[in-house]
């Protein structure tokens, strides 16, 4: 049938070399490597320097997009990706004539310490840390809150946006009605859509920021690694209409074109840019799970510039003892492997303790655990043998460092045992990792990712190829059709009568009391202003209905299936943005002038 | 204190619905998923008024409760349809004796006739003829390939119109995400159809497309209805394994995430300009095969000359995509 074209390559595991290629000859020059890439291919410094940049630039140039003279802003997070091209555009920019660009980049900064509950101190720290940053990166640069963004947002107004040079205290911090931003995070009930929303609206400002600023375009870093799990997590939240903008260079849905240079680049190559090309921090935050039914965030702080980052994050360099390069950190790759043998096996609360005992001997007998304990306590001797080989006071820091490394070794032996040895707190040990690695769609797709990665270096390039090949099957209308959050085109427009859409009404209306009317009649009911009794209340009383449950009504009808179920997940529909409520009622309003004036037009006159 | 049911108010609730996480009481939830079906089947008008419809049945819980729920509605809608349950009988001693058994059960609990058809009746040759041929080591390979023709030479056999298999959303989910990570654009376009099919093939469909896997098991549970339980011998492939698990973690986190990702399966196509491989027919048998002549009949040449070994392959790289199409093919034999 219709298997035997497949292309089962995917299916063959790469076999990694026994022995490590570190320290082996670069790929290209033959000099002696300092990083191997996916485990098989070793380069040294330059070459590989050079190699990101050639990916870079040639993503560029291929697409003949940016003219000569222009201005692009580039949206800075702080992360590896960003730090990694603010380097890639500084070595284009010092090139000779006949290579340099020719474009104009700028930076913006927008903080979002206040969205992972740092503390003022904390996040006066790391705005610092970054302005300085961006100060001497050569490059304008501008600075905002996120806070401060989202509560003056408005179409028709400007966005407070500092430039770097002229901040002066740390003030911009309390600035602004912080409010607004908490009490919507707070009503989006779980973090996947908390994630969502946050997603949309850094777009939206980043958007109207470089408008404002008189840029041409917008830079973002997303790396092919970030995009092939966006391909994924958008499908799981019903986004397929939207995965071919979603990872396309150009993105054309919003104020300015939005494009992704860094498409053909893979994290880990980041990582690798930022760490070999400059010891410049990467600071990156996150959402952690586990307060998030308190709505409220712990900070993770990630730092490039020394030893525990790269351990972290499985990167060695030339100069450290470690003899292989690792591309995720082994506690993290154990702790996605038992992921997937719970899921198998669908515990749950009630049937935990039958499964403590099954599961105790299941991690003891998993081969992954065996081998990664095996690695652990060989580097652990190894360390300890150097230990009594050299005089600590020989070495520069008094030997610190590889204290530390010993230290580090104990505690991820100890973690690991601890999984094995007392029942209960293995309970603990899996439940915690389960939190934290299934608490987002996101984030559960992006360890999916990394883990299917490990195993099968082809993953990331052959979904991000799945990805590129495909189109939205939504036809494209009027500019009435396009969701008002996300800016997509409307996919909830006239279902076909059989579809996931469609199903999905149908189940809702099913299982509901049977006297409850439908959303439509609700409509009709609204459209006559209210002054029939009203089904949802008592007789001959005018509707009781609240603001929020006539805005849950109509909003849905502006939104793509994707950001519909980020409203369905709201405590309080209200408490979006205004601007965005604004525009639900304009977009009704001129439902209701179409409707009016339906017999009178003509076609092709949709556009108006 | 019990919870009352969300549709009736009245009778107790007893589950709660894994799609919308409504409370509901027996009754109101058999009417509901009952009614769902029926929708399916109307709104993608799956049938005619008088065809001649074969279900598939393994005795498995999906396919038992498609068999009882496809005679309920043909009765209680006059579909007109006339129904049939078609087995097929692989001739491996001693593995599908319990299956066939309760799909034998089935065809008296529901009144509609079954038909066994075995390999020998579709192919000339029994897989245990097979192994006695070429040895226990390729048979695998056999049994893939013969096993997802099967389906389509015994509708043709039995003169139907059209074939219903017991798909389920859970399982389309499933082929979506594995499709899009294996990066098989082809069958990741055709996977989320309701209704599959080239021109000149029996067409197939899954009313089931979008019924959760639970909410089966639910039916069954309560209506007591009697399937034979079995995870089926053939390991998943990696990617398949890798993928239901993740199905299942998504699931987790967001119940609806299933018919998301059929959503999304139906709002996105292949890019214009980028080459599909055609479907065609098979010019010896003339079942879908994108070859001239299907690798079955190429197979079925080598039996009947003698030459077993011929179409298993002939480097080792075809022969290993070959048995893990096999092993996948208790899934894909008909998802595709
Ligand atoms: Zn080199
Ligand atoms: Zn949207
Ligand atoms: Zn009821
Ligand atoms: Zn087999
Ligand atoms: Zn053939």
């Amino acid at each position: 049938m219709c298997s035997e074209q497949s292309n089962e390559d995917f299916l063959e595991k790469v076999d990694l070399p026994k022995k490590s290629l570190y320290g082996s000859s670069c790929k290209k020059c033959g000099a002696k490597s300092d990083v191997v890439l996916k485990m098989l291919d070793p380069f040294c410094k330059s070459c590989f320097l050079a190699y990101c940049t050639h990916k870079f630039r040639a993503t560029l140039g291929k697409s003949r997009q940016i003219k000569f003279g222009e201005k692009i802003l580039v949206g800075f997070s702080g992360s590896a990706a960003s730090v990694a091209l603010v380097h890639m555009l500084q070595e284009g920019l010092k090139e000779e004539a006949h290579k340099k660009f020719l474009f104009t980049p700028g930076f913006v900064y927008v903080d979002e310490g206040q969205t992972v509950g740092l503390t003022v101190s904390e996040r006066e720290k790391n705005c610092e840390e970054i302005i300085h940053m961006m100060r001497s990166s050569g490059f304008q640069c501008y600075f905002t809150t996120l806070e401060m963004a989202f509560g003056g947002y408005s179409e028709d107004r400007d966005l407070p946006v500092l430039n770097v040079e002229e901040v002066k205290s740390s003030s911009y911090l309390n600035k602004g009605d912080s409010c607004d931003l908490q009490k919507t995070l707070s009503s989006l009930k779980s973090l996947t859509v908390k994630e969502e929303f946050l997603k949309y609206t850094r777009l939206q400002i980043l958007t109207k920021i470089a408008k404002q600023l008189k840029f041409d375009k917008l830079f973002l870093g997303d790396t092919s690694t970030r995009l092939a799990s966006a391909v994924l997590s958008g499908v799981a939240q019903g986004r397929g209409a939207q995965i071919s903008s979603d990872m396309s260079f150009m993105d054309n849905r919003h104020k300015l074109p939005v494009l992704r240079p860094l498409r053909y680049v893979f994290l880990t190559e980041c990582f690798l840019h930022a760490v070999l090309d400059s010891n410049m921090a990467v600071k990156e935050t996150s959402m952690k799970s586990d307060k998030v039914e308190q709505g409220k965030f712990v900070e993770t702080t990630k730092q490039t510039n020394n030893y525990e980052w790269r351990e972290k994050h499985g990167v060695s360099l030339g100069s450290d003892s470690d003899d292989c390069i690792l591309e995720r950190p082994l506690g993290e790759r154990i702790k996605l492997n038992k992921i997937h043998t719970k899921s198998n096996q669908d515990v749950t609360s009630e049937n935990i303790t039958g499964n403590i005992c099954h599961r105790q001997s299941e991690i003891e007998g998993n081969e992954q655990f065996q081998a990664d304990l095996k690695i652990l306590e060989g580097r652990l001797s190894q360390k300890k043998d150097l230990l009594h080989k050299v005089s600590l006071k020989a070495l520069p820091d008094g030997g610190a460092k590889i204290k530390n490394q010993i230290d580090e070794l104990e505690k991820q032996i100890s973690g690991l045992r601890l999984g094995v040895d007392s029942a209960s707190k293995n309970m603990f040990f899996i439940d915690d990792t389960k939190k934290e690695n299934q608490a987002s769609i996101q984030r559960l797709t992006e360890n999916f990712v990394v883990a299917l990665q490990t195993d099968f270096p082809a993953t990331v390039s052959t979904i991000f190829r799945t990805g590129s090949k495909l189109q939205s099957a939504v036809k494209k209308g009027s500019c009435e059709d396009i969701c008002i959050f996300c800016k997509s085109p409307l996919d909830t427009q006239n279902p076909n009568p059989s579809s996931a859409l469609e199903a999905l009404n149908l189940s809702e209306k099913l299982s509901k009391n049977k006297s409850s009317f439908s959303s439509n009649k609700l409509e009709d009911d609204f459209k006559t202003k209210c002054n029939v009794p009203c089904p949802c209340s008592k007789k001959d009383e005018p509707c009781e209905r609240t603001n929020t449950e006539l805005l849950s009504d109509y909003l849905p009808e502006y939104l793509c299936y994707g950001c519909r179920l980020i409203i369905k997940d709201m405590s309080d529909v209200s408490l979006l943005p205004s601007h965005l409520l604004y525009e639900a009622q304009k977009a009704k309003h001129r439902a209701k002038m179409k409707e009016d004036i339906q017999g009178f037009l003509l076609e092709g006159n949709d556009d108006m | 204190m019990p919870v009352k049911c969300t549709r009736c108010c009245v009778k107790v609730a007893v589950l709660k619905r894994p799609k919308t996480s409504d409370a509901l009481c027996k009754e109101c939830f058999f009417w509901a998923f009952e009614t769902e079906v029926h929708e399916t089947i109307t709104r993608a008008k799956l049938f005619k008024p008088g065809e001649y419809v074969a279900i598939a049945a393994s005795g498995g819980k999906d396919s038992t409760v498609l068999a009882y729920i496809m005679k309920l509605l043909n009765e209680r809608y006059n579909y007109g349809l006339k129904l049939v349950l078609l087995s097929v009988d692989e001739g491996i001693t001693g593995y599908r004796d319990d299956s066939l058994e309760t799909v034998k059960r089935n065809q008296q609990q529901y009144e509609l006739p079954l038909k066994i058809l075995s390999y020998e009746e579709l192919y000339g040759w029994t897989m245990d003829a097979i192994v006695r041929q070429i040895g226990l080591k390729s048979n695998c390979t056999f049994c893939g390939v013969f096993r997802r023709q099967a389906l389509d030479r015994g509708a043709v056999l039995l003169e139907v119109n059209k074939i219903v298999t017991g798909h389920n959303a859970d399982d389309i989910a499933e082929t979506v995400l594995m499709n899009i990570l294996r990066g098989d654009i082809a069958r990741l376009q055709r996977c989320t159809l309701i209704t599959t099919g080239t021109e000149g093939a029996i067409p197939r469909s899954k009313p089931f497309k979008y019924t959760y896997e639970k909410e089966i098991v639910m039916y069954a549970y309560f209506k007591k209805l009697d399937y034979f339980s079995t995870e089926c011998i053939y390991s998943p492939n990696a990617y398949r394994g890798h993928a239901r698990a993740y199905l299942k973690d998504l699931e987790s986190v967001r119940p609806s995430a299933i018919l998301d990702i059929i959503h999304s399966g139906e709002c996105m196509s292949v890019k214009d300009g980028i080459k599909l491989p055609t479907q065609g027919l098979c010019t010896r048998c003339g079942y879908i095969s994108s070859q001239e002549v299907c690798k079955a009949c190429v197979m079925l040449e080598g039996l009947n000359k003698g030459l077993p070994k011929l179409g298993i392959g002939k480097s080792s790289k075809v022969k290993r995509r070959v048995e893990s199409l096999c092993k996948d093919a208790s899934k894909e034999e008909e998802s595709c």
